[in-house]
């Protein structure tokens, strides 16, 4: 009789020992110490339950802590996070509407009211409602996401705050591998074979019009040089902000590529007046029909939103078309969103594709 | 004599009162634990609470107390000296030489609160000096004119400064930090920020407070003045050199806050006297109460912030238009007149 | 034999180094006790000639004495005990009630950080006593009427209580009414012990008023003594190029062309 178990409970036992660090939780114990992106240390005695997002660029860490999937009915209050094109994070989580929104300019008070645990800031908003809020004693993590390293170093704050480390490790490494796929692929491009590439924004702000270059540090910049192109306009501002230019500038550079982006509004209104503008005509870049629109679903991709690898993906095919001819642009969004936010095909089709217009199939 | 000085010692008092009760009603408002008063149960038991206020809302108030009494007793001392009921520092150049100071500080020296502070002073006290000699050397117009639009001019100066600075300046970290010396506000105050304008503020207010029957000679002419056995150009210099610090330390911590240097001196004269020895403690008073009121408003009202400058513009202007139309300043603004 | 209270000698003064002399050797004695006008036609330079014994401006040339001792060795405030001033134009710029404005005469009695008290408001109440204008006390001082308004002035005066009252044209703006009023109170004046001087371009004020007279004419000092001396017809006529008279009946003395 115990012969014909034995083998049962061996195979009982092996499961059970192989399943139970699933069960368990993931390695994440507190409390735990977290330095954030400007080098402030925070203790997080428990796993946060009532997470903030506020104060100002909220869209940018929230749509960086909505890669985490478990960690989305923990929001207790958010910040704005339309920036004028849609709003995307209702997609993922159907109690999103129902969360108390927060003004652009809060106040701690306001903060508070709402019992946070954690609060997630833009750096540029920590020196004001950072730290009035750690002076209550209430941890607040400052996250830059300003480029490529310091993206995967805050979603491994992130991952270690909010008690998701694998799934921190996970997106970082889909991330990586997206990078690397670039990387390797124009690693072998010589100088004169990456084309000239202006990214301009264009504003349209009390009536007046400009189109402006962004510094040379900022996300904007590398986008292009990660894309295998070359940011004729980097040299020209090492400054800070955004910097207006003329005609006669862009003009003297007579790029290859035009792409325009329009953080709030949706850029067809540039392209139309484009057509009868015959200055514009002269451009190169318009010749051979490569002024183009930067692609925007809920934001524009060319800001330190996660989704700027998008946009450095997007733009790689298309300057160098040859090195890419086996990415299908909607699938690699497709297979993004489905990765990094859980989103499924058919939401992802009629949520996110019906809006980019942009991309060439 | 007596009857009158009874009067105002009266309302003095009455007045440090209201500013008792005003302080002890913000220390209570705000958005937390909801919109309005907080229950005082609360403080007992939620120590959260007791941080917010010990933290936020007290540093916050004491600033507010300091900025109103500093700007309207400033505010004051201007109008006499220069005798002209019509001029605040913020018309002289003195704000906007302030708020050039201190974003120059942000963007080309140093952060800190004491270079800012020291910044401001300097191109504040500049902003006066220009405004000065400016309307002693052009010949058109009364004294008052003159003086209100060389201060226009050199206010004008300034505020482009200001935008140029912003121009070059880094959006991320330094920009926001102007563009909120623009508008004015008390947000992200803390002990930190009271401490450093406590002493200038103290000081200054203590020296105009003692010269405040002083400040009425010193509003006659020059002769009369001296004919009275009184040096008017020294002790004026001096006084209007504490006032101009006064306001610079003020707007170093909570950026241009207009119209209560203009408005709360009349407030004062027609509630007490003309005679600064009642309308100086009372502008003190005055001022104090007005900005308690605007900044707790400014952080209570909406769930956002609004600035403090919006707010005591809003309120200040509004008085303004109510006194101008009013019998009893249309007399001062005739005598105004009369001078130029 | 009364003596000076107040001189001036071999005064010399211009308004700017090379602009033309105002004052030139000016020599001029005021008598304790006395009422002296100071005559001349418009631009004769009285009233800098008053200016200069307040000392607040200063000679080029020559000097003042008050009491005898130059007026720089006196600080400004004993000059604000000693001499006060009563202008000819000077606005109330702000809403004082009159107790209040007379109040500010104290100041050279006070230090820089001390304010009137109750003594003070004593000397403030007597001085309107003597000016007659007690029932105006809590008046608006900026509402009075001319003639109040010069008497306020000479209250104000007053309450420095000074040996010597300077006045600056103070009925030329006057109707015959309030004119009547400042004559008898600066009489009344003289007659407590006060030591007047005064300008004025009307000489029948001087005819009224003054015990001594000092004619000016272009900065120079024509005539100068008892004023039954100095006010003639002759002297009159050269002092404003046009034919005076002089009539004198019993103790009044009109002057007319």
């Amino acid at each position: 009789m115990k012969n014909v178990h034995y083998p049962r409970f061996i195979l009982f036992l092996i499961i059970v020992l192989t399943a139970f660090p699933a069960f368990s939780s993931p390695g994440m114990k507190y409390p735990v110490e977290i330095v954030d992106s400007l080098g402030n240390r925070i203790t997080l005695k428990e796993k946060p339950s009532r997470i903030v997002l506020a104060g100002r660029a909220t869209l940018i860490t929230a749509n960086a802590f909505y890669l985490f999937e478990e960690a989305r009915k923990d929001v207790a209050a958010i910040g704005h996070t339309d920036q004028g094109l849609g709003n995307f994070l209702p997609y993922l989580d159907k109690d999103f509407n129902a969360l108390p929104q927060l003004p652009h300019e809060v106040g701690p008070e306001q903060v508070i009211a709402n019992r946070p645990d954690l609060v997630i800031v833009k750096d540029l908003a920590y020196p004001r409602l950072g730290t009035a809020l750690q002076k209550l004693g209430i941890p607040v993590i400052a996250l830059s996401l300003e480029s490529a390293e310091s993206f995967q170093q805050d979603i491994g704050i992130l991952g270690k705050a909010l008690g998701y480390p694998d799934r921190a490790r996970t997106i970082q490494s889909l991330f990586r591998a997206r990078t690397d796929r670039l990387e390797s692929r124009l690693d072998s491009l010589q100088e004169k074979e990456k084309p000239r590439v202006l990214l301009l924004y264009y504003s349209v702000k009390g009536g007046e019009t400009s189109f402006n270059i962004a510094p040379r540090n900022w996300i904007q910049t590398y986008q292009v040089e990660a894309a295998g192109g070359n940011p004729v306009w980097a040299e020209s501002h090492m400054g800070s902000g955004w910097k207006t230019v003329n005609f006669e500038q862009i003009a003297a550079w007579d790029p290859d590529f035009i792409f325009v982006t329009s953080y709030r509004t949706p850029v067809e209104e540039f392209f139309t007046r484009l057509a009868d503008n015959s200055r514009w005509q002269q451009l190169k870049a318009m010749k051979a029909a490569q002024v183009l629109a930067f692609p925007a679903d809920f934001y524009s991709w060319a800001q330190p939103d996660v989704r700027w690898i998008l946009g450095a993906e997007w733009m790689a095919q298309i300057l160098h078309p040859e090195l890419f001819e086996d990415l299908n642009m909607m699938d690699e969004i497709r297979y993004f969103y489905r990765d990094m936010y859980g989103l499924e095909d058919d939401l992802f089709r009629s949520a996110v594709a019906s809006r980019l217009d942009e991309i060439r199939q | 004599m007596e009857k009158i000085l009874l009067r105002q010692r009266l309302s003095l008092y009455g007045l440090s009162l209201a500013l008792l009760c005003c302080i002890i009603i913000a220390v209570l408002m705000g958005r937390y634990p909801q919109p309005g008063l907080m229950p005082l149960d609360q403080i007992a038991a939620d120590p959260l609470a007791r941080s917010v206020i010990l933290q936020l809302r007290m540093p916050r108030i004491i600033a507010a107390v300091l900025l109103g009494a500093g700007l309207a007793s400033a505010g004051t001392v201007f109008q006499m000296i220069f005798a002209n009921p019509l001029v605040e520092p913020g018309f002289l150049g003195v704000s906007q030489g302030a708020a050039f100071g201190a974003s120059l500080s942000i963007v080309a020296f140093s952060s800190s609160l004491w270079a800012i502070q020291l910044s401001a002073a300097v191109f504040a006290l500049t902003g006066l000096g220009i405004s000065y000699f400016i309307a002693r050397h052009f010949k058109f117009g009364g004294w008052v004119l003159r003086l209100i639009l060389a201060g226009i001019a050199v206010s004008a100066l300034f505020a482009s400064g200001v935008g140029m600075i912003k121009y070059t300046a880094d959006p991320l970290s330094e920009l926001p930090e102007i563009t909120f010396w623009m508008l004015g506000g008390l947000w992200g105050t803390g002990w930190k920020q009271v401490n450093s304008i406590l002493p200038v503020t103290i000081a200054g207010m203590i020296l105009l407070f003692g010269h405040r029957w002083r400040l009425n000679i010193l509003s006659m002419d020059d002769r009369t003045a001296f004919s009275l056995g009184v040096a008017p150009f020294r002790e004026r210099i001096l006084l209007l050199a504490a006032a101009t610090a006064v306001t610079a330390a003020a707007i170093s911590i909570s950026g241009i806050v207009g119209w209560v240097g203009l408005i709360v001196p009349h407030l004062s004269r027609r509630l007490l006297s003309s005679d600064a020895r009642a309308a100086l403690p009372g502008s003190i008073l005055i001022g104090a109460i007005y900005i308690v009121i605007c900044d707790t408003l400014a952080r209570t009202l909406l769930d956002g912030e609004i600035p403090l400058g919006v707010l005591t513009s809003f309120l200040g202007a509004g008085l303004f238009i109510i006194l101008l139309t009013r019998r009893q300043i249309k007399r001062g603004k005739e005598s105004a007149d009369s001078l130029a | 034999m009364q003596t000076a209270l107040l001189n001036a000698e071999q005064l010399r003064y211009r308004y700017r180094p090379r602009s033309p002399l105002v004052l030139q050797d000016l020599d001029m004695e005021v008598k304790v006790n006395s009422i002296t006008a100071i005559l001349g036609p418009n631009g004769a330079g009285k009233s800098t000639l008053l200016d200069l014994c307040l000392g607040w401006k200063s000679p080029e040339q020559g000097g003042l004495f008050l009491k005898g001792k130059d007026i720089s060795s006196y600080s400004r405030r004993q000059m604000g005990r000693m001499m006060s001033l009563v202008p000819q134009n000077e606005r109330v710029r702000f809403d004082y009630t009159v107790i209040e404005y007379l109040l500010l005469g104290r100041a050279p009695y006070l230090g820089q950080l001390e304010m009137p008290e109750a003594k003070d408001v004593e000397i403030a109440k007597a001085a309107l006593q003597q000016v007659g204008l007690m029932n105006l006390q809590y008046r608006r001082a900026s509402k009075l009427s001319g003639g109040e308004h010069q008497l306020l002035m000479i209250a104000r005066a007053l309450v420095q209580q000074p040996e010597v009252l300077l006045l600056d044209e103070p009925t030329s703006q006057l109707d015959p009414g309030n004119r009547y009023r400042i004559v008898s109170l600066l009489s009344r004046l003289a007659d407590e012990g006060m030591t007047i001087l005064l300008t004025t371009h009307d000489p029948n004020l001087a005819a009224e008023l003054a015990t001594h007279a000092v004619l000016l004419k272009d900065g120079r000092v024509i005539r100068s003594g008892e004023r039954k001396e100095v006010l003639t017809g002759e002297h009159l006529s050269t002092l404003y190029g046009v034919r005076m008279n002089v009539h004198i009946h019993g103790d009044k003395t009109l002057v007319y062309t």
